[in-house]
């Protein structure tokens, strides 16, 4: 009876199951991530509550290090036989090889960019976690021994794989922030039960500093690489942790040949792009596209799109009065409407004569990832007026970079335009730091989103419109604030031009 | 027990069949963006770019935990790479109503936006006018584009903030799937 009761009850669930099955649909990226994040949690509560958790926690972590390093490498190699293929295809569009962007390794290049994503997110959640664990005081000192261990681990593999970075900084810094507040309160407590329910006589700030430390001592650590994150390799201060890093070091080079990866068939091309060791070339790869991720301590890029529109020439004005201790001049770089430069050619002109870089933001400024529209509009023809414009004043000159309109074809989303870029011998322009300038409509919010991000990032280019008027009043906040901290306070904010950052980026290698 | 051994293989062919399940192809970009203009208005478009944006300033004065807005809140990183394929749809949705506003009688409009703080909507009126060449708008207009501006510009964060949570029909919708989805 109970089998055949079992029987109906299991039918039943199958059936609305399958049911339920046939619709399932991928859930989006955005969605998705909360999911991602709490089988992160599974499983690092599955780690930390294993039979060895600390053993097991760095087991796990340094075979994800091992394959994050793999995957960086098959990444290069797979951009260098992308853009190996690209350039033959160039040469002879006869030529009888897979079409670039529908190859295999273009499929495996989109799989390994997601991979290295996945493995840098485990890594870092694992991290985070380790570090808002520390503050439960709920957990054993023992329990806080261990966490400690393995966020310490976290943190070495994290600087020592350059991928710190990746990180999102901010996050670090508000979890941080969290941290310290929770020291703050904890310091309080602490006092309270000791001295009878009396309020700590000192300053909380130094007070819980100590405390903090005195508990969590890596923190400190985690401070001084956030200072210094604009080098992409940790530098450990004492000759033991330089030996352990040497050590670390070796021993990932001994396990790369022990990871398997069922993708690691690709054979090594000749290198045609970026060569001479340089960062920035064209290419359909990350090495052209600049963000400014790799631009040098303090350097900042200020860009203007849309432009030129009637508020160009106050924004000019803003720009011209500008000096400071670093900067001699206001520097910047105009992405101009092929729709538009034509109909302000004395703006054209000053912007020229100011020594101001324009360069190319498509013809009507459509969104490019849409197939609707016509590329070759948007992106040949725009190349060809602008520059027609352009050498109406220098006759030499040559657009060298192009902006997509709402950044839509920041790699690897829409392969076709980033390759027509290339094709225009240019490089495609996106930004680390976005105003929302068209959006605030406000000088001084506008302002404060830059620079509290210029002081968090530390180096990269930032986006801005010179159509709004507000955007003036930001940019003279913002210049007036970057003198203030250069003159008075011993900062070194560098300001340059697109061409002039790619200079200094290549140049240093 | 045998009862058992049934959910084992019930388990076991629920796994199997939702693993080999083909995930449904993707929409063409254009037409998902087409779907998405004609379901939600300018002004549904423009609450939900002061959502992420409220987001994003939040999250960059950051320190303390930002407070929450919306019960589906993504984090800042998040909110940040949405808000440029939103732009996107704004400016296309701008483009496709900018001749319907203009035709609206002048009275009508002026006192509509005029009321824009209730919908918060003067950033986005605002930025439709600036978007017409000064040519071809009457002075009224010209003023009306301004005043929108600076009643944009001039909102506190408290009203921001209360703008913000008016897209909480965000949470969960199309247009939530559509940017968070690997190609918007």
């Amino acid at each position: 009876m109970s089998s055949k009761f079992g029987r109906i009850i299991a039918g039943l669930l199958t059936a609305i199951f399958l049911a339920s099955c046939a619709s399932y649909q991928p859930t989006s990226r955005g969605i998705a991530s909360t999911d991602e994040e709490q089988l992160m949690e599974l499983h690092f509560q599955a780690l930390i509550n294993g039979q060895a958790p600390e053993q097991e926690m760095i087991d796990y972590i340094d075979r994800l290090v091992n394959l994050l390093i793999l995957t960086n490498k098959d990444i290069a190699t797979f951009e260098k036989e992308l853009d190996a293929k690209i350039a033959i295809r160039k040469k002879n569009s006869r030529a009888v090889i897979e079409e670039p962007l529908a190859s295999k390794t273009y499929t495996k290049l989109l799989k390994k960019w997601k991979l290295k994503d996945r493995y840098t997110a485990e890594i870092a959640y694992f991290y985070l976690r380790c570090l808002e664990m520390r503050t439960d005081k709920s957990l054993s000192n023992a329990e806080h021994q261990r966490i400690k261990h393995i966020q310490q681990n976290t943190a070495t593999y994290l600087a020592n794989t350059q991928d710190l970075q990746r990180v999102e900084l901010q996050e670090l810094m508000t979890k941080l922030s969290e941290v310290f507040t929770a020291f703050v309160q904890a310091y309080k407590e602490d006092y309270a039960a000791k001295h009878g329910g009396v309020v700590p006589p000192v300053d909380d700030t130094d007070a819980a500093s100590g405390f903090g430390q005195a508990l969590f001592g890596s923190t400190t650590d985690l401070y001084a690489y956030i200072k210094t994150h604009n080098t992409t390799t940790y530098t450990p201060s004492t000759p033991a942790d330089q030996k352990r890093q040497a050590e670390f070091i070796s021993t990932i080079d001994q396990d790369l040949g022990l990871i398997e990866d069922p993708d690691r068939d690709v054979q090594s091309v000749q290198d045609l792009t970026c060569k001479d060791g340089k960062q920035i070339c064209i290419s359909t790869g990350e090495a052209g596209n600049i963000v400014g991720k790799v631009f040098p301590k303090g350097v900042w890029a200020f860009t203007f799109d849309d432009g030129p529109a009637k508020s160009t020439t106050n924004m000019l004005a803003a720009l011209a009065s500008y000096s400071d201790n670093v900067n001699p001049h206001a520097k910047a770089t105009f992405f101009q409407l092929a729709n538009a430069a034509p109909k302000f050619p004395d703006t054209v002109k000053a912007q020229f004569d100011a020594g101001y870089p324009l360069e190319n933001h498509s013809f009507t400024h459509p969104d490019l990832a849409k197939s609707s529209v016509n590329r070759v509009h948007e992106i040949n023809d725009s190349n060809v007026v602008l520059t027609k414009e352009y050498q109406k004043i220098q006759s030499d000159y040559v657009i060298q970079y192009f902006r997509c309109p709402y950044g839509s074809c920041y790699a690897p989303k829409v392969p076709a335009v980033r390759q027509m870029i290339a094709d225009q011998k240019q490089v495609h322009v996106y930004w680390r730091i976005d105003s929302l300038d068209w959006k605030l409509l406000n000088g001084p919010k506008v302002s404060a989103l830059v620079t509290k991000q210029m002081q968090l990032l530390d180096h990269g280019v930032i986006l801005m419109h010179d159509i709004h008027p507000t955007t003036i009043d930001a940019v003279k906040l913002v210049l007036a604030w970057m003198k203030d901290q250069n003159n008075n306070k011993n900062a070194k904010y560098k300001m340059v031009t697109i061409p002039e950052a790619v200079d200094l980026v290549n140049g240093a290698h | 027990m045998v009862f058992k051994r049934w959910l084992a293989l019930f388990a076991t062919v629920f796994l199997l069949s939702c693993a080999g399940a083909p995930p449904a192809p993707l929409q063409n970009l254009d037409s998902r963006t087409d779907e998405l203009l004609n379901t939600y208005s300018l002004e549904q478009l423009d609450v939900a770019a002061t959502y992420l944006t409220e987001l994003i300033v939040a999250g960059v004065n950051g320190g303390k935990k930002p407070q929450r807005v919306l019960s589906c809140d993504p984090k800042r990183g998040v909110a940040d790479t949405w808000m440029m394929p939103l732009k996107s749809l704004i400016d296309s949705k701008i483009s496709r109503v900018q001749e319907l506003y203009l035709k609206m009688p002048e009275e009508k409009r002026i006192r509509q936006w005029n009321a824009c703080e209730k919908t918060c909507s003067c950033g986005v009126y605002g930025t439709l006018l600036q978007g017409i060449d000064e040519s071809r708008l009457k002075p009224a207009d010209i003023a009306l584009r301004d005043q929108l501006l600076k009643k944009q510009g001039a909102l506190s964060e408290k009203a921001t903030r209360t703008c913000a949570k008016q897209a909480q029909w965000f949470c969960g919708s199309p247009l939530m799937a559509y940017l968070g989805s690997p190609t918007p």
